[in-house]
């Protein structure tokens, strides 16, 4: 029972990382259908920032998350509209050539300023630890990652669902030569989508230091597991992406636990079965694959 | 007169939405027909059906006697059901006689040929220019069709179905987009094509049905409403109050 | 076929340069390359190697479109089909590798037949999936494949008999040097057939060539097979030259190499994959020795300034460059 226990809530608060790191990741496939290899840098940017603002400035960790989120959501911006946005309607190979290349880029500078070495977080005192839910106790970390997850996607949800931006937003990933031609700025939304989707990978790169840890290599290590993710869950869905973490993070966690030899197959063998089964991946729709 | 096409009880529907209902229609030697009808009307999805690009809910398709509706697109075309698209699709990056080169390889069964040779290759090559030479379009033969006009580029279009050697010819409004000074070209060769050879045209052009069509048939909602003459089909004052909307406009 | 409709009709020298041209300035430059620096043999003989597996990436990628991060797949299939096939029924090396052709073609066949469905970033992580699945395949089966630590000492017997391999790589550059101009020559005539006409047609509309009847399934199928057995070649050359076949060779990392070197040398040629691969191998062998941070900014930069300014490449440039010359010379 407790070894179920524990796949659960390590499998669920992966989970909650990969939703919240790749859902900017969908959000631009789905809205700019660019494929941005580099993605996973504003996770990394976000680490890395939070780790110098408590190490370097001494902020406490929670006012270094904040900032680090807020900073590498600015960030995003420039890098959106100077570069990745010349490869909108370029055809996928430009794309990710170019998207690989600022995400070289990226590797190249935080290496340069930072050295080659891995970085952790430390948590602070009322994330660390056991908490005792009742019936058991779970690590405090995972508990938080899993609330935080659980709050960002009904944020989410909530935002895009209920309010003008998500509206457009929606509209814009529906149709965007109608959106435009009922006014809506589509550049500004492009931008605007960017941003939330770094600022939230910086947050899940944060919050999953420990599971992801932070290094400069970061962004194309992991850059196979998040494009998995979207894939998997089918481009500009939300929900999708949602389940598709869910279902890679628990697969992927049972099978380390259970079946330590076969996790790297297992993980592999899932994303080749839904993608075989399913080209458009668990809610894609139909016509993009 | 020989039937070549022939559609009895042509049915699509997504879910609940018909786009096609009961189309029954046959297209004889020579048949110059015209389809008309107001936007969402389901023409192209008519072209669609009858090429191959969409697998009707219900009834049939037959070529020559022979029932379609296993084939898939490609089969359809190698048998002979040749359609153009609405807006141009020819392959930008490549000269306009290697886009008329294409469909020829795919008659000539030389699309598996790996290694080139020199004899068959200018053979198909000389071909392809004999399609261009009516379209005055020989002098372009080298350059990409990016650089094209996008008057020349319907004229290429129609170069590839012909050289498909079509048994039935479905052209998706073949003038559209296409600037008035460029259109009468294209009016010309429409009337230049094969005498032999069905032809379906899809149009909002009045003018070009008029002076091209023999038959016109006018569908609305997916179900043909009416067939016949140009003349009986501009008299039909149901006719005009769909394209001409209701008295007082 | 494009040859024959551009230019004029040629003279007979003309078209001598036109049938062995390239071919012949690729033996050129391999044999000045050895000349000038006759202790980096090993290094060019990796070259070699690495074109012909961007050759089949030229093809594949640049001729029919197929988006593709696996190739590797192929080329680990090549290495270990000729490293088993040197260990256990004859080192001979040409033998080896036709088996490494076959094994690359018969796994694309099997890749093929599950991703050339989909498209776009379906059909990146299915390859991705796929080759990574081999790999792990590979890295149990250490009963045959040697698991993570490969297989070493993989014998190779001199070719036909009389020509054998030796220390300072020279054979081995020959060798793999003779085979990048022999697969250069097949896979110019196959791009300048009506079947590579076809597969470029594909690239550009799918749609399209299903409207003038191209099964295209089955073309992007034969064409995806034949870049595979390139690559297999490609990895048997890479294992009876080395003697070792590991699991790198079927990793990630050198499928996104592959693609990178093809992008820089200009995705749309051949020619590409023989100007990209050298290039990013002495950039990265000059800057790696100064700083490897530097390493992965240059190639960064390239990339983005590949993408956005120099469409073609390298090649393009050269290419515009050629026509300049040839424009002004006539």
């Amino acid at each position: 029972m407790t070894l179920v226990g524990s796949i659960l809530i390590d499998g669920t608060a992966y989970a909650m990382i990969l939703f919240m790191i790749t859902v900017g990741l969908s959000i631009t496939l789905g809205l700019m259908h660019v494929v941005n290899m580099a993605h996973g840098a504003f996770a990394m940017l976000g680490g890395f920032a939070a780790v110098e603002l408590m190490s370097r400035l001494g902020l406490r960790f929670e006012l270094a998350l904040v900032i680090a989120v807020v900073a590498t959501a600015l960030v995003s911006v420039p890098i959106e509209r100077f570069v990745i946005s010349r490869v909108y309607g370029r055809p996928e190979l430009d794309q990710a050539l170019l998207t690989i290349g600022v995400a070289f880029v990226a590797i190249a500078l935080v290496n340069l300023w930072l050295g080659a070495s891995f970085s952790s977080i430390d948590l602070p005192a009322w994330l660390s630890g056991p908490v005792d839910l009742g019936f058991r106790s779970f690590p405090r970390h995972r508990v938080a990652v899993i609330v935080l997850g659980c709050l960002v996607s009904a944020a989410l949800w909530l935002f895009i669902g209920r309010s003008r931006f998500g509206v457009k937003l929606r509209a814009a990933v529906d149709n965007p030569g109608i959106a435009q031609s009922v006014g809506i700025n589509t550049s500004l939304l492009y931008s605007l989508a960017f941003a939330i989707g770094a600022g939230l990978a910086a947050l899940g790169g944060i919050a999953g230091a420990e599971l992801l840890p932070m290094e400069a290599n970061y962004p194309v290590k992991y850059l196979v597991l998040f494009l998995a993710v979207v894939a998997v869950g089918g481009q500009g869905t939300l929900f999708g992406t949602f389940l598709a973490a869910l279902l890679l993070g628990l697969v992927d966690t049972a099978s380390k636990y259970l079946l330590p030899d076969l996790a790297s197959i297992s993980f592999y063998l899932t994303m080749l079965l839904v993608l075989a089964l399913r080209p458009q991946g668990l809610l894609g729709r139909k016509d993009v694959a | 007169m020989t039937e070549r096409l022939r559609l009895k009880g042509l049915t699509k529907s997504f879910g609940g939405l018909v786009v096609a209902s009961h189309i029954d229609l046959s297209l004889n030697e020579g048949d110059r027909a015209a389809l008309i009808g107001p936007n969402g009307a389901g023409k192209t999805t008519l072209v669609n059906l009858i090429s191959g690009a969409l697998a009707p809910s219900g009834g049939d398709i037959h070529l020559d006697g022979a029932r379609m509706n296993p084939f898939d697109q490609a089969s359809r075309t190698r048998l002979g059901i040749v359609r153009t698209f609405q807006v141009s699709r020819l392959c930008r990056d490549l000269t306009v006689i290697e886009n008329v080169c294409l469909p020829l390889i795919q008659r000539h069964r030389a699309a598996f040929r790996l290694w080139p040779s020199s004899r068959r290759d200018r053979a198909i090559q000389n071909e392809a220019a004999t399609f261009l030479e009516p379209l005055g379009l020989a002098d372009k033969a080298g350059r990409r069709v990016a650089e094209l006009a996008y008057g020349e580029q319907r004229l290429v279009e129609i170069a590839v179905a012909l050289a498909l050697k079509p048994r039935v010819l479905l052209l998706d409004e073949p003038a559209a987009g296409v600037p008035a000074s460029e259109s009468g070209v294209i009016l010309d060769l429409l009337s230049r094509l094969p005498g032999d050879l069905p032809i379906l045209l899809i149009e909002h052009d009045m003018e070009l049905v008029f002076r091209f069509a023999r038959r016109v048939i006018v569908l609305v909602a997916g179900a043909i409403l009416f067939e016949g003459t140009p003349t009986e089909v501009a008299d039909n004052p149901q006719i005009r109050e769909i394209y001409f909307g209701r008295a007082g406009h | 076929m494009v040859d024959i409709v551009t230019s004029p009709a040629r003279t007979e020298p003309a078209r001598w340069r036109a049938v062995v041209g390239p071919e012949l300035a690729v033996v050129a430059v391999g044999l000045l390359a050895a000349i000038i620096f006759p202790d980096d043999l090993g290094f060019i003989t990796r070259i070699n190697i690495l074109a012909i597996f961007t050759l089949s990436l030229a093809l594949v990628v640049g001729q029919a479109g197929i988006g593709t991060l696996g190739q590797a797949a192929l080329f680990g299939a090549g290495s270990y089909a000729a490293a088993l096939w040197a260990l256990h029924v004859t080192p001979e090396p040409l033998s080896g590798l036709l088996i490494g052709a076959l094994a690359g073609a018969v796994v694309a066949t099997g890749s093929g037949l599950l991703i050339l469905r989909t498209r776009g970033l379906t059909l990146i992580m299915l390859s991705i999936a796929f080759a990574q699945v081999l790999l792990e395949i590979a890295n149990k089966a250490a009963f045959v494949t040697g698991g993570d630590d490969g297989m070493a000492d993989i014998p190779v017997n001199p070719i036909f008999g009389v020509v054998a391999f030796d220390f300072h790589s020279r054979v081995g550059f020959g060798y793999t040097l003779a085979a990048l101009v022999a697969v250069y020559f097949c896979l110019r005539r196959l791009v300048a057939s009506p079947f590579g006409l076809t597969c470029r047609g594909i690239k550009g509309d799918r749609l399209r060539m299903r409207a003038v009847g191209a099964p295209v399934f089955r073309h992007l199928l034969c064409v995806y097979a034949l870049g595979g057995a390139v690559a297999g070649i490609a990895g048997a050359l890479s294992a009876q030259t080395t003697q070792v076949v590991g699991l790198s060779n079927l990793d990630f990392e050198l499928s996104a190499e592959g693609l990178v070197m093809l992008a820089i040398g200009g995705v749309g040629h051949l020619g590409g994959a023989l100007l990209g691969v050298p290039a990013f191998m002495i950039v990265r062998h000059v800057t790696a020795t100064i700083n490897p941070n530097h390493w992965l900014l240059v190639i960064g930069l390239l990339l983005v300034v590949t993408v956005l300014y120099l469409p073609g490449g390298l090649y393009g440039v050269f290419d515009k460059w050629r026509r300049r010359t040839e424009r002004s010379g006539s």
